[in-house]
């Protein structure tokens, strides 16, 4: 099956407006000539691994809809959509949404208040769905989508507001492999990863790799595209059998996002 | 504090008896130099006296002179007004009754694989509160629910606020009192 993704130009990614992360700096200018580059550049790699890119138009006042990761959780013919913690992205929703069912998708709804930000704290690896909580995500949303969806989901305690979503701190790859920082993580969440992921199928990050957002990356088979890294990464990607792809993302590491963040996986 | 102090303190409690046989209970707490000055001895001497039976569930000793020395017992009698002339007797000691707060907390989901219950069960230990699980079922298949009722109880509302607080965040709702 072709690997197909949903992305949003960062045609109204220019400045930083509003702080909702630590890695927001309201006032902090962004190149939106290189942003566009480096996002056709990953949209580019993407395709030419083999996979597939749909977009979705931008919109003025949205600088952070271009993260298309946040818009939901998708599984089989069902999008769950995102119930946004902070007020700046909420009125992205409704754009997500629309063109989610305009694909076919059925939709499914959180109860009010119920926060919960799609495949930003919600990967699978395997038939399980591991999901964040606590920065962005209520884990009540966890069993409300176990429920609706009839999903096993574990639960895993963000503790570091720099990785405030699940997908810049963990990165299921194929064939069981996992890249992730421990340090993001309560004690039990970091015992759940090591029961659920042998020690030979986790790549531990170290601090600077992760605040380079190596975890945010994008995993086609056995390829993964993340931002500029280290040689000690690439090789032990290399050892366990996969090839890495760099897009210098800095334009989006501003706003708290990198390559996977500006990626939603449809299939 | 002496040594034979504390042990009179270890054979009050041995001569305590089964508490799960008395109707009536009452926590009191005291504190300050309740060994030096006998108050402790004094005031388990007096619940062995009224036919009451008591059991000490906390003892802290100050360890300099100017730090206070803290016991917790837990009292129990067969009869309402015994117990009650036995807390107002205490209070000349300085033996206050030790009002405990409970609450029920429900919670389901992947809680065992997330290790979500057994989070919230350290967290209640970590502040020192105590708990009883009332209720637990275990889901049998991979994909199913499990589900506990709590009883958190504490001697302290600020604790008991704090502790709430966290745990909701993990999930839990309080039930109805």
């Amino acid at each position: 099956m072709t690997a197909k993704f949903l992305m949003c130009p960062p045609d109204y990614y220019k400045n930083i407006d509003y702080e909702i992360n630590p890695w927001m700096k309201k006032g902090t200018g962004c190149d939106n000539e290189v942003s566009i580059d480096k996002w056709n550049e990953l949209k580019n790699i993407i395709i030419s691994l083999g996979g597939e890119v749909v977009t979705m138009q931008a919109q003025p006042g949205q600088p952070d809809i271009v993260f298309t990761a946040n818009a939901a959780l998708i599984y089989k013919d069902t999008a769950v959509i995102s119930r946004f913690r902070p007020p700046e992205r909420q009125p992205e929703e409704k754009f997500y949404a629309e063109w989610l069912e305009k694909q076919g998708f059925n939709l499914e709804y959180l109860p009010e208040n119920m926060h919960f930000e799609g495949a930003g704290d919600a990967l699978f690896s395997g038939e399980t769905l591991y999901s964040g909580y606590i920065t962005r995500t209520d884990i009540t949303a966890h069993t409300y989508i176990a429920y609706l969806l009839n999903l096993k989901i574990i639960s895993l305690e963000l503790v570091d507001k720099r990785f405030y979503h699940l997908d810049t701190c963990f990165c299921p790859l194929s064939e069981g492999y996992l890249i992730y920082y421990p340090n993001a993580f309560d004690e039990y969440a970091n015992k759940i990863i090591e029961k659920d992921f042998p020690e030979e199928k986790r790549i531990i990050a170290t601090e600077q790799e992760a605040l380079g957002f190596c975890c945010n990356a994008v995993n086609i088979d056995r390829s993964v595209i993340m931002n500029n890294t280290t040689d000690r990464l690439k090789n032990e990607l290399k050892e366990k059998g996969f090839d890495s792809y760099e897009v210098d993302l800095t334009e989006f590491m501003k706003a708290g996002g990198s390559a996977k963040c500006l990626t939603l996986r449809l299939d | 504090m002496t040594w034979e102090l504390l042990n009179k303190s270890k054979e009050l409690f041995l001569l305590s008896g089964d508490l799960n046989s008395m109707d009536y209970k009452c926590t009191v707490e005291l504190k300050g130099d309740i060994f030096d000055t006998l108050r402790l001895t004094s005031v388990l001497d007096e619940i062995v006296d009224s036919g009451c039976i008591c059991k000490i569930k906390e003892l802290k000793v100050g360890e300099i002179r100017s730090e206070d020395s803290y016991a917790r017992i837990k009292i129990r009698s067969e009869n309402r007004k015994t117990l009650d002339d036995l807390i107002e007797s205490l209070k000349k000691y300085g033996a206050t009754p030790v009002k405990i707060i409970s609450r029920t907390i429900e919670i389901q989901g992947h809680i065992v694989d997330s290790l979500t219950l057994s989070k919230i069960l350290d967290m209640i230990f970590n502040n020192n509160a105590r708990c009883e699980v009332q209720e637990i079922k275990i889901g049998l298949e991979k994909k199913d629910f499990s589900y506990a009722k709590i009883k958190i109880s504490t001697t302290n509302q600020q604790i008991m606020d704090n502790l709430l607080e966290k745990i909701i965040k993990q999930g839990a709702v309080l039930v109805e009192q």
